[in-house]
């Protein structure tokens, strides 16, 4: 039952975080969600310690690192990099104050070996609400990132859109460091995407070729995990790698 | 003729540098308007300010909420080399309405059958702004904003995209804003002139009738126009 609970958990979290990567490399903006990630430490150690759902802890942090950065971005002249830098840094040095070393490889690299049926079902409806609110922005946000003006021209609410994906980021990366932990998250949404972005130049093909490297990532992953106990996010990350390299013999130029 | 723009005290700022002053001028439906004037008098921002795109002080006031298509400046096939996007998939972001698209590219003298599955971002300059032309009349918008369409187009799409213009404007009365530096563009086809330069402005409605030396004045520079003798 357990092994059928992580393999459900695991395929759900990938395949949507593959999907929302699709957006973030395309905005060049993959390598937030590492920030991100960490940014969810301080969370999770707080749930770890007090006993409820990482997830639930994670993701407030989140949403406040995310809003710290937006405002120090609106009001400093710093760069995005260097705010971001400043602010991750500090959330991993807080969380680690507090977290109990026994406890760091949950937050570091995710356990999702002990969900339940509860949680496995509260994961499956928050991933299936955000791969929904995913494919009705989806085009939208592609028209955003090819040019604000544009799509603002379009009447699309560029704000509001923004805000929307914002929120979908920090809600797959509350729950993503449950599989994989605040240090892989970004490659949950990155390799992926960047694989399938190595294999075509259609929009459409590229989605779904990215859904389908993370599914079969994962789906080896869980299957190595069940084999050889090692820790199931590192082995999920390995194996999208893994198609990541292989990706490059398919490279499509033109 | 109602008038469908009209724009009184038009102030914008950029950063801490005002870029327009105290702008005023109206425009009839149909209109094909050309905005011209010397580079960093402030044509894209003026026309960014009409699509509400920036932020300003004074009166744009539309006739009534305008549907616009907006070909912008700046945006090139270049910037988006890095994203897996076809020139059918980024229609697909608009439309699915095939006919229309093919007759767009076919009014500029193009195929898109020969085009849609290449990638945006590796389009040559020329290609790249045929898309965002057809892209722009796609949805039959009431007004059109083109600023500088023609920088990359060779000389017979060139051609081909004014008498459309012209077209639309004559037969659906959509309105056309246009920034160019073709002053060729001002005297066949354009109803109406906006001159935008460092030291006045002016509003012209008779475009043909427009002297020489106004264009000396606008650039601050005698501005010679060449005839072509070439013959068939």
């Amino acid at each position: 039952m357990n092994i059928l609970l992580i393999t459900i958990s695991a395929l759900v979290i990938s395949a949507v975080s593959a999907y929302l990567g699709t957006i973030m490399l395309q905005r060049e903006a993959v390598l937030t969600a590492g920030p991100l990630g960490h940014l969810a430490i301080p969370g999770a150690a707080l749930a770890l310690i007090y006993g409820f759902d990482v997830s639930l802890g994670a993701f407030p942090f989140v949403i406040l690192g995310g809003l710290v950065i937006w405002y120090l971005e609106k009001y400093t002249t710093l760069k995005t990099e260097a705010i971001t830098a400043v602010i991750f840094a500090t959330a991993v040095a807080v969380g680690f104050l507090f977290l109990p070393m026994n406890k760091a490889e949950a937050v570091l690299i995710g356990n999702i070996t002990g969900v339940d049926l509860l949680q496995t079902g509260v994961i499956v409806v928050t991933f299936l609400f955000i791969a929904l609110v995913l494919k009705l922005i989806f085009k939208k946000m592609i028209l955003i990132t090819i040019s604000e003006d544009l799509a603002k021209v379009e009447g699309i609410n560029v704000s509001w859109y923004k805000l929307v994906y914002f929120f979908l980021i920090s809600l797959t990366i509350a729950f993503g460091i449950r599989l994989v932990g605040g240090l892989l998250t970004a490659a949950l949404v990155s390799i992926p995407t960047a694989a399938a972005k190595n294999m075509t130049k259609k929009l459409s093909a590229y989605t779904l070729i990215a859904i389908i490297i993370s599914l079969i990532s994962s789906l080896l992953g869980v299957m190595s995990f069940h084999l050889t106990h090692l820790p199931l996010g590192p082995l999920i990350i390995v194996f999208s790698s893994f198609f990541f390299a292989l990706s490059l013999f398919f490279i499509k130029r033109e | 003729m109602k008038s469908i723009l009209e724009v009184k005290d038009l102030t914008i700022d950029v950063g801490k540098e005002r870029i327009i002053d105290g702008l005023s001028f109206s425009l009839d439906k149909g209109e094909i308007l050309t905005i011209l004037g010397p580079n960093g008098v402030g044509k894209s921002v003026l026309t960014k300010a009409l699509l509400g795109l920036v932020p300003y002080r004074g009166q744009i006031k539309w006739e009534s909420e305008m549907k616009f298509g907006y070909l912008p400046q700046g945006l090139t096939q270049l910037s988006l080399k890095n994203l897996p996007l076809s020139v059918e998939d980024f229609f697909h972001l608009k439309t699915s309405d095939l006919t229309k698209i093919e007759q767009g590219f076919k009014a500029l003298g193009t195929e898109y059958y020969l085009i849609k599955n290449k990638k945006l971002g590796s389009l040559s300059g020329g290609q790249f702004q045929k898309v965002l032309f057809v892209w722009s009349n796609l949805a039959n918008p009431q007004v059109i904003v083109l600023d500088e369409p023609n920088s990359n187009m060779d000389i017979i799409s060139q051609e081909k995209m004014y008498q459309k213009l012209h077209q639309l404007s004559q037969k659906r009365q959509v309105t056309i804003i246009l920034v160019t530096h073709d002053l060729n563009v001002i005297y066949k086809y354009s109803t109406s002139v906006l001159c935008l330069s460092h030291k006045f402005y002016c509003s012209l409605p008779h475009p043909k009738d427009i002297d020489i030396k106004l264009f000396d004045k606008v650039y601050e520079k005698p501005v010679r126009l060449y005839n072509h003798h070439l013959k068939r």
